[in-house]
């Protein structure tokens, strides 16, 4: 790499789109339908998701707040918010943002729009079924994977559908153009059913044996975090930026090394999340391992995003989708950084069955990959209706409500987290749990206010969406 | 995209081989693990698939996601986990053998339960501490599980399961609480829960050294 400007000049023509505001329309007009309603369903279930999010919060506060109703017992609302959160929200509202960049990237004007929009509505029935089965008592008892069986299949089969509309789609519209944006979608595309449909005959079908479910359910969980949430988020990222700055990404070798160094490390992760557990000793310490090299795409993603932001920055204060896009680079790093460090034996050894897990993981899905999306879908729902936001403002409280709220969340589960490891290893605590449940749930207890930010955010993207409508 | 028939193998092999390191080759260490007999006098086979009515409990016990806060795996001596009494040895492949599914659990909201048959082996307690956990633990955070009781006329005599409901929980007179099948099996399960038998394996790698 010895003169990054010919770097540049090698991906100019990558960022610059090279199609006339006719075509662009003509594919804005062909996605319109599908988009929005991946969209619209998505954001309904993100309220939802953070309204069960809430409850569950209140009960940990206060067991007996709705205690005799076995449907709301916090062990089934809990679950029941991730898998909404998941399912509901990020999965639907991703592969809007993708494929409406991927046929913007290519100039691919997507035709049958109906295929996408009955394949979204049996996506959503599917998730409403395995939400009340959760709530019902009818969990399979594996993080992400709670849905029943049959529930797994009907997301598989309507999802199979989009993708394989998709890839027709795409098939007929010519050639593929290179974008890094891109790589980053069509991996996240073939990798999630391949993860479904492993996890799906591993545990549900030929029933791997004793630690080998957690094992598998480890590595479910870890992927779809990494080869959804991350892939996603990074591709949104990878596109918003250099549109809104009008300069193409810094450094192509940078972005490949990014991406190859990731698709190859992350799936190794996966057994870091049974740390300490009953497993062969060299399971962990490969986990480990791979989690340290992932030093290496955060590295280099990191440094590419500041290249190519820089000399920009006051763009993140005008632009509403890059200031979404440059808090999620930032929570990326944070969120990557953190499961590196809690990755470690000696930190592992006090975090590990804390709260500390879960504000990683809330980094990653929340403050990371939501906020990308939240940026994305405020400069494609414009495009998509030809028309601007009406109201700016609500755009601004926004960003600063899910800002504010995930960021106090994420901080308040890390110091509890903190807390709860260190009371459970305190001898003075010995004789008694509840000591050790005093000493995190001081802190959760502010979290009522993290979590109701975040629903009034939510209520404004719903609104915000609702009054743009023609 | 030039390269994409390059681009799409790369995708497939790097998700294979995380696949094939995580998930197969432990598959295939682990696949055969065998119950172990002593070979004391007493020839004891551990672990013993108890079934019936600790696999029901098993189901209830997912069902309420009790999970969420409770983990079911050991960390060994040395460690805060043996401190506390939750159990002296660490737990390993071989305590999991039996059982669909295994629920490890990732956090620890409340205690472990790897050992909760052997700690706490009085059902009576478990059933009161179901039906109210702060009249049993004051200060817990744990749900009541209430909806797992009936309350019941009584007619003639007092049922033998009934529980002894006493302050805020005591029932008018005439009446009984007694726990439904659910919670009589998630109790059964409950008290089946004990990984303490010893293990050659751990004596031989000695245990204490690892953590």
């Amino acid at each position: 790499m010895n003169a990054p400007s010919s770097t540049i000049e090698a991906v100019a023509t990558v960022a610059v789109a090279e199609f006339t505001p006719a075509d662009r329309a003509a594919i804005d007009r062909s996605l319109r339908l599908p988009v929005l309603f991946l969209f619209a369903s998505a954001t309904g279930w993100l309220l939802l998701a953070i309204l069960l999010g809430f409850i569950a919060s209140l009960k940990l506060q206060s067991p007996e707040f709705l205690g005799n109703l076995s449907w709301l017992t916090y062990g089934r609302v809990w679950p029941a918010y991730f898998d909404a959160f998941v399912y509901g929200w990020a999965i639907p509202s991703g592969l809007g943002a993708a494929l409406w960049m991927i046929a913007r990237v290519n100039g691919i004007v997507m035709g049958r729009p109906l295929v996408p929009v009955i394949a979204t509505l049996v996506w959503n029935i599917g998730v409403a079924t395995g939400i009340l089965e959760i709530l019902a008592g009818n969990s399979q008892g594996f993080q992400f994977f709670e849905f029943p069986r049959y529930v797994a299949a009907i997301l598989f089969i309507s999802y199979a559908l989009i993708a394989a509309w998709a890839a027709v789609m795409q098939s007929e519209g010519g050639a593929a153009k290179d974008s890094v944006s891109c790589w980053y979608f069509s991996a996240a595309l073939l990798w999630f059913p391949w993860l479904l449909g492993a996890a799906y005959l591993l545990l549900t079908v030929s029933h791997v044996s004793g630690v080998m479910q957690s094992l598998v359910a480890a590595w479910f969980a870890q992927n779809l975090i990494g080869l959804w949430f991350v892939s996603v988020g990074l591709g949104v990222i990878y596109y918003l930026i250099p549109k809104v700055t009008g300069r193409p990404i810094y450094s192509r070798q940078l972005a490949l090394l990014g991406f190859w160094s990731f698709a190859l490390f992350w799936g190794w992760t996966s057994s870091t999340r049974l740390t300490g557990g009953p497993l062969p000793v060299w399971v962990i310490t490969v986990g480990i391992g791979a989690s340290i090299l992932m030093l290496i795409p955060v590295a280099a993603v990191a440094a590419n995003f500041s290249m190519t932001l820089q000399g920009n920055f006051q763009k993140i204060a005008s632009e509403p989708s890059v200031r979404f896009a440059g808090f999620a680079a930032a929570a990326w790093v944070a969120a990557s950084f953190l499961s590196i460090v809690t990755s470690l034996r000696s930190v592992d050894h006090v975090t590990h069955f804390t709260q500390v897990s879960i504000g990683v993981t809330h980094l990653f899905i929340f403050a990371f990959y939501s906020m990308a999306i939240f940026g994305a879908m405020y400069y494609i729902i414009p495009r998509l209706l030809g028309r601007e936001w009406l109201r700016a403002e609500f755009i601004q409280w926004h960003f600063w409500g899910a800002a504010y709220g995930i960021g106090l969340m994420v901080f308040l589960l890390i110091l509890s987290g903190i807390n709860q490891g260190f009371a459970w290893d305190d001898p003075e605590n010995y004789k008694s749990n509840v000591a050790v449940t005093d000493a995190f749930m001081s802190f959760l207890r502010v979290g009522g206010l993290a979590w109701l930010l975040l629903i009034a955010s939510s209520v404004l993207l719903a609104h915000v969406e609702e009054e743009t409508k023609p | 995209m030039k390269r994409l028939p390059l681009f799409f193998t790369g995708v497939f092999a790097t998700f294979a081989l995380a696949w094939l390191g995580v998930v197969a080759v432990p598959q295939a260490q682990l696949r055969n693990l065998q119950p172990q007999i002593d070979e004391d006098n007493t020839t004891d086979v551990y672990p013993v698939n108890v079934g019936g009515v600790a696999d029901q409990g098993r189901r209830v016990f997912v069902a309420n996601g009790c999970v969420s806060c409770h983990s079911q795996q050991l960390r060994g001596a040395g460690t805060v986990d043996a401190e506390r009494g939750w159990g002296n040895r660490r737990t390993v492949p071989l305590d999991y053998i039996y059982g669909q599914p295994v629920e490890l659990g990732l956090m620890r909201n409340g205690p472990d339960l790897t050992n909760i048959g052997v700690r706490q082996p009085n059902a009576e307690w478990h059933y009161l501490h179901l039906y109210n956990p702060r009249a049993v633990t004051p200060g817990s955070i744990m749900p009541p599980f209430r909806f797992l009781f009936e309350k019941r006329k009584i007619s003639g005599a007092r049922s033998a399961d009934a529980l002894y409901l006493s302050g805020v929980d005591a029932l008018p007179d005439g009446y009984e609480m007694v726990p439904t099948p659910d919670a009589k099996a998630l109790v059964g399960y409950l008290l089946s829960r004990d990984k303490s038998h010893p293990l050659k394996e751990i004596k031989a790698s000695r245990e204490g050294a690892s953590k």
